[in-house]
């Protein structure tokens, strides 16, 4: 049984296909909670977020979105006051449930003192040009600082003592998608590897879409966090040796099939994937039926759009795709690994590896 | 850039194999892409055997021609854009089998709507099986050129790492030397190749020829192939019958360009249906991207980009056009090479066998040492074609072999 954890409630579940409802973030799951499967996990992904589309979409295609089908970020803890966007980060120690009643020790960020760490770290999301603050508050054994690739940061490699803080200050100079993660003190790439990362967006100042133009608009957007878990190194973190990690269980947005959240959109929108591979190898990411348009890279826009079915996405790297979900869009289309790190350890049924892993499904409403 | 070497090493594996000789039938072309056309196809799941270079023999699922032996990888499917294309697949498989084109969109399974497949609310496949002694038929439109990958979509972890991976390819209508829509994508036809990659685990094989449990997240590829087949076997020509399961060559056999004989590139097909990402290295000229997951990068605005490496990752095809140009025109007497050449008694051929003509002049051949086999025919130029990964370039990790192949560069008149 999957336990919840905050990342997971987090994530936005409307399926919209089967709810017209929004959940908010604080409620428990409905009983009714649409499921594409028959979870008996209570965690089935409760929550709708939302940051309206119209925010960020671009104005007559915000008119098409209907909040109850409209895939959107995860909420930030970061609040805006005179410019200064102030983020808070509590890296501690917690568990993540992962199908077929394995849990396992991990190592997260969590928004809230209180709050157990999730998988991937909560959103850091800004608008170009206000000053971000991040503060970072070690709960961990050891001493840990954060790594923000990308921005004008220099690298820490003292960190925060354990109990101790640090606050990490920069100017979201440009808009895109990024990463955030544990930094460079010694401990550092083990944190990542625990799970000490998390995506970080900038929102254009003005013009909308992903990059304030025209080719990044979009009505429905979602982060594709990508991290792998490989159990016998969670169990040991400061003493397994790295050169036999090899990860069991492949996630986006800290989950594994069937756990997955599907990402919910409608025909004739235009959904931005925000991936993040925020593990330790490359995923070549695919869909089935419907093609995605790579509209920019590591924060940056692409001068060219190009289209593809399936586009590798680099240890570190970000994406940002957009799919333009036909009119006659099917009401499941797979998003998948396509290096096949779509099973659960390799659990099998029968003789038959159960689908699992790196896979999710984007919900079409006609 | 351009690189110009003669290839002059040889293993003793390759030894064992001869270049290409004529055929005595025209189909299916010795070398280049040989299509199984379409529009309708009845095809079969169905489990035989592939040999690799070593020796070894190993137990494999695929794709047939119903009714016709066994073959790795399936047929590569030809069809015109616009074609109404039927795939009736049989499965004479013990599970569950399924024939998934992630790419192509307006599928239908048995006249309903492809979709991911659900039993008692777990995912069984990602698209409508033909259950064991069963069978489905996917039909479609094909609506937009290009080179798409078709795959079992059932059990893709194991299904697919077992052989069950094909080729297809939607030509422009009226448009056979195009790969899209304008002459900017313009080819020659003659000149069309496959190169489909994909790794085997064998004892992931072995595991499921004797109904053992495999453990996927162990998965260690020990050959790696292109178009079903380990180097040096994929210079072998198509239909080879030395390899009665594996009748698709992958040698790039070409000439100079030049701009009124031969003006058109070639163009490589190039579609990874293995799960590790293959670094795909061209020596001879650097490859021109002009197509991926058939998208066009070259009709309207020019995305094209040329490379000496593509990273040709799973799930993806890529199409890339390839002109071998004769830059210094090196001639013996009218335009020397201009440094000593080396002298015949300070070369090694490993293994007293090489492709090497004996002279470095494209066209031209010269004596060898006494002692020495040359497989080469009239002073024609051979490169290496390969996976940067060079690990991949092994047979059960003994070198060379692997996902490699050669270019063949023939001179301007050809090799008569």
């Amino acid at each position: 049984m999957r336990a919840p954890h905050a990342s997971a409630r987090r994530f936005a579940l409307a399926c919209g296909a089967l709810t017209t409802a929004t959940v908010l973030l604080t409620q428990p799951p409905a009983t009714a909670q649409p499921s594409l499967t028959t979870r008996s996990s209570a965690t089935a992904k409760s929550a709708v977020t939302a940051l309206p589309a119209a925010t960020a979409g671009s104005g007559a295609a915000a008119e098409r979105t209907r909040a109850s089908t409209a895939a959107a970020l995860p909420s930030s803890p970061c609040t805006p006051n005179a410019g200064v966007r102030a983020c808070e980060l509590w890296a501690k120690t917690g568990t993540l449930a992962l199908p077929g009643g394995v849990t396992v020790p991990i190592w997260g960020y969590a928004a809230a003192a209180g709050d157990p760490p999730s998988l991937p770290g909560p959103l850091l999301l800004a608008t170009a040009g206000e000053t971000v603050r991040v503060t970072v508050h070690n709960m961990l054994g050891e001493a840990t600082s954060l790594g923000l690739p990308e921005q004008d940061v220099p690298p820490d490699t003292t960190g925060a003592a354990p109990g101790a803080s640090r606050t990490y200050e920069f100017t979201a100079t440009r808009p895109g998608t990024f990463r955030y993660e544990a930094g460079l003190t010694g401990g550092g790439p083990r944190q990542v590897a625990m799970g000490l990362a998390g995506a970080l967006v900038v929102r254009p100042a003005s013009g909308g879409g992903a990059y304030g133009t025209p080719t990044t608009a979009f009505d429905d957007e979602a982060l594709v966090v990508l991290q792998g878990i490989d159990p016998a190194f969670n169990a040991a973190p400061s003493t397994y040796p790295m050169s036999r990690y090899r990860p069991r269980y492949w996630l986006i947005n800290g989950a594994a099939y069937p756990d997955t959240a599907p990402i919910p959109t409608a025909q004739g929108h235009r959904l931005l994937l925000r991936y993040v591979n925020a593990g330790l190898e490359d995923h070549p990411m695919s869909l089935a039926g419907a093609y995605q348009s790579v509209v920019g890279a590591d924060g940056r826009e692409a001068g060219h759009p190009y289209t593809v079915l399936s586009e590798t996405v680099i240890a570190g790297g970000t994406m940002d795709a957009v799919v333009a979900v036909p009119p006659g869009a099917p009401p499941l289309i797979p998003l998948f690994e396509a290096a096949r790190h779509i099973d659960n350890a390799g659990h099998v049924t029968a003789g038959t590896v159960d689908l699992g892993g790196m896979l999710t499904f984007i919900a079409v409403t006609p | 850039m351009l690189v110009r070497k003669a290839l002059r090493a040889v293993t003793a594996a390759a030894a064992l194999v001869l270049l290409p000789a004529p055929q005595a039938h025209a189909a299916p072309p010795e070398s280049g892409v040989s299509c199984t056309t379409g529009p309708s196809f009845d095809l079969a799941a169905a489990d035989g055997a592939a040999g690799f270079p070593d020796g070894n023999t190993v137990h494999m699922w695929s794709y047939t021609v119903d009714g016709n032996a066994f073959q790795l990888p399936g047929p590569v499917l030809c069809v015109t854009e616009g074609d109404v294309v039927t795939v009736t697949l049989r499965n004479t498989l013990p599970e569950p089998v399924s024939l998934f084109v992630p790419g192509m969109t307006g599928v239908t399974a048995d006249g309903s709507p492809a979709q991911p497949q659900f039993t008692g609310g777990t995912l069984t496949s990602l698209v409508q099986a033909a259950p064991p002694g069963g069978t489905v038929t996917y039909r479609f439109t094909a609506s937009a050129p290009g080179t798409y990958l078709y795959a079992s979509g059932t059990d893709p972890a194991k299904q697919v790492q077992m052989g069950l991976y094909g080729a297809l390819i939607v030509r422009p209508a009226g448009h056979p030397d195009r790969a899209y829509g304008t002459d900017a994508s313009r080819f020659n036809p003659a000149a069309e190749y496959i190169s489909l990659l994909s790794e085997v685990d064998p004892d992931l094989h072995a595991a499921v020829e004797n109904g053992r449990p495999y453990d996927v997240t162990k998965l260690h590829p020990r050959y790696w192939l292109i178009n079903g087949r380990s180097f040096p076997d994929t210079i072998a020509p198509n239909g080879a019958g030395w390899l009665p399961s594996q009748p698709y060559g992958s040698l790039i056999h070409i000439r100079p360009k030049d701009p009124v004989t031969n003006p058109h590139p070639a163009l490589v097909r190039y579609l990874n249906a293995g799960d590790r990402i293959h670094p795909f290295h061209p020596h001879g000229n650097h490859g021109r991207v002009i197509g991926r997951d058939a998208h066009t990068l070259v009709d309207g605005a020019d995305l094209s980009a040329e490379n000496f490496l593509a990273d040709i990752g799973p799930g993806q095809t890529w199409d890339v056009t390839y002109d071998w140009t004769d830059v210094e025109k090196w001639r013996p007497g009218t335009n020397p090479i201009p440094v000593p050449l080396p002298q015949q008694q300070n070369l090694v051929y490993k293994d007293d066998a090489t492709w090497y003509g004996g002279s470095p002049y494209l066209g031209v051949t010269d004596g060898l040492p006494v002692g020495v086999t040359s497989y080469n025919e009239c002073g024609e130029y051979y490169q290496m074609w390969h996976s940067h990964a060079l690990n991949e370039a092994a047979n059960y990790e003994a070198g060379f072999g692997g996902m490699m192949t050669l270019e063949r560069v023939d001179p301007p008149g050809g090799c008569s």
